[in-house]
């Protein structure tokens, strides 16, 4: 008898920060709409070990989306799912430890590991929504943080014939 | 056991209504598939030499094949009927627009009752001013809790609020559409803000959803016995699916269940149905 094979977990995001890797990972094993659910991890500096610290509170059906900053910062966006229409938004200070709430988004973030960075110069959130265009917004972000500056988005290469 | 503690068939002891019907079906069922035995199907094999035995066996086995398929036929018709009788009230339900109260009794229950003061609360609203249920005497209350950022049923709920206001017509400005929040995380003004526009709540003047304190909120849900509890990572927060009716004296008259059911047109404005008999009748006795 053969066994089926485990499904496999897909890694959405990772980021490297001072204080560890993140990593938002995309689970559930059917196609069904709205059955996938995402989980945040965080490998801390030095450790070996993985901690799932997904923030509570929110259904995160249709996707994570991080950005970090210094030292243990993270804000996350849940992208819209079901009859949820706008983004809500929440952060940690503590590599996950604790979260707490930032103002939602006014609309569907898009689909896409980088639809959220920070402006290095004045701290706001930059949020590119499933339209295209770029929202700025001003979240009590915790004092003192300070948010790493993020390469330009890099132009799209053309798909090789590998691909 | 079975029955009892499994639930087999229905379970007799609790729910008589849906074992009586499953037995009949599941007996239909076993009479229509399960071959006649072959002994009485066929006869033994005979010389041909003896063709008349053969005829007087089948003479004999022909009244016993007619009474099997007489039973399966009549159990079979039996089976159809009850799933006709199940089947097409919930299809009338299903294609009516029509709201009503009964729609929303089958899926959550009778109301209950209430007789006592109802539990003070002092919140603030989507607009950022404080609201007292004292403030509200005189008014009918219409009161629920709902989650900001829930992806499922509190859009649903809030939408029957919205259309109970339509359907009391004039008499909404002596009713109050009251939601108070049910997320100890996501509780903040922005979210109620962006629920307010997301189901088109903003415009409703006689609606407000208030929000507080995670430990304002946490007594407030204890007086209403709400619960609502952060689920494991990644789901939403689950709550007591509750609505209450407070008359214009501040007392506790009526809890509802109030889970929305199924979406169709009808079972998804019967909630509202209720809630707007509700109002009316309180206004009626003041």
């Amino acid at each position: 008898m053969t066994q089926a094979a485990p499904p496999a977990a897909s890694l959405n995001t990772s980021l490297d920060t001072t204080a560890g890797t993140w990593a938002a990972v995309v689970m559930g094993g059917s196609a069904a709409q709205d059955n996938a659910f995402w989980q945040l991890f965080i490998r801390p500096a030095r450790s070996t070990r993985w901690r799932l610290v997904t923030p509570p509170g929110t259904a995160d059906n249709g996707g994570l989306v991080l950005v970090g900053g210094s030292g243990s910062a993270l804000v996350t966006g849940f992208r819209p799912s079901q009859d949820l229409t706008f983004t809500p938004l929440i952060q940690t200070g503590n590599g996950g430890q604790a979260w707490s709430s930032l103002d939602p988004l006014d609309a569907a973030l898009a689909s896409t590991p980088d639809a959220l960075a920070v402006n290095p110069a004045g701290g706001q959130l930059l949020a590119l929504l499933t339209g295209g265009t770029v929202q700025a917004s001003a979240p009590a972000l915790p004092p003192g943080t300070r948010w790493p500056a993020r390469r330009p988005w890099p132009p799209r290469q053309p798909a090789s014939a590998a691909d | 056991m079975l029955v009892e503690d499994l639930g087999f068939l229905g379970g007799l002891g609790t729910d008589p209504n849906s074992m009586i019907p499953l037995i009949l079906l599941a007996t239909a069922g076993y009479l229509a598939l399960a071959r006649v035995p072959a002994a009485a199907a066929q006869p033994a094999t005979v010389p041909a030499a003896t063709a008349g035995w053969r005829a007087r066996v089948r003479a004999a086995i022909a009244p016993r094949r007619l009474a099997t398929a007489n039973i399966s036929s009549v159990a079979a018709v039996g089976a159809i009927g009850v799933i006709i009788l199940g089947a097409a009230p919930m299809a009338a339900a299903q294609a009516s627009p029509v709201a009503d109260t009964i729609l929303a009794q089958a899926i959550d229950g009778a109301s209950t009752p209430l007789n006592g003061p109802a539990p003070a609360f002092n919140l603030t609203d989507q607009h950022g001013h404080d609201v007292t249920l004292a403030s509200l005497r005189g008014k009918v209350v219409l009161l629920t809790f709902l989650d900001p950022v829930c992806t499922s049923d509190c859009p649903l709920e809030a939408q029957e609020f919205r259309q109970a206001g339509q359907q009391l017509g004039t008499a909404s400005r002596r009713v109050e559409l009251v939601a108070i929040v049910a997320n100890p995380v996501d509780y903040q003004l922005g979210y109620t803000q962006a629920f307010d526009r997301q189901e088109r709540l903003d415009g409703v003047p006689n609606w407000l959803f208030l929000t507080g304190s995670p430990a304002v909120l946490a007594q407030i849900w204890r007086g209403y016995g709400i619960a609502a509890q952060i689920e494991a990572a990644g789901s939403t927060i689950g709550h007591t699916e509750n609505a209450y009716v407070i008359d214009p004296h501040g007392q506790l008259r009526q809890e509802m269940n109030f889970d929305p059911g199924p979406g169709t047109t009808a079972t998804q404005s019967s909630c509202a149905a209720e809630l707007t008999d509700a109002a009316r009748r309180l206004l009626s006795q003041s």
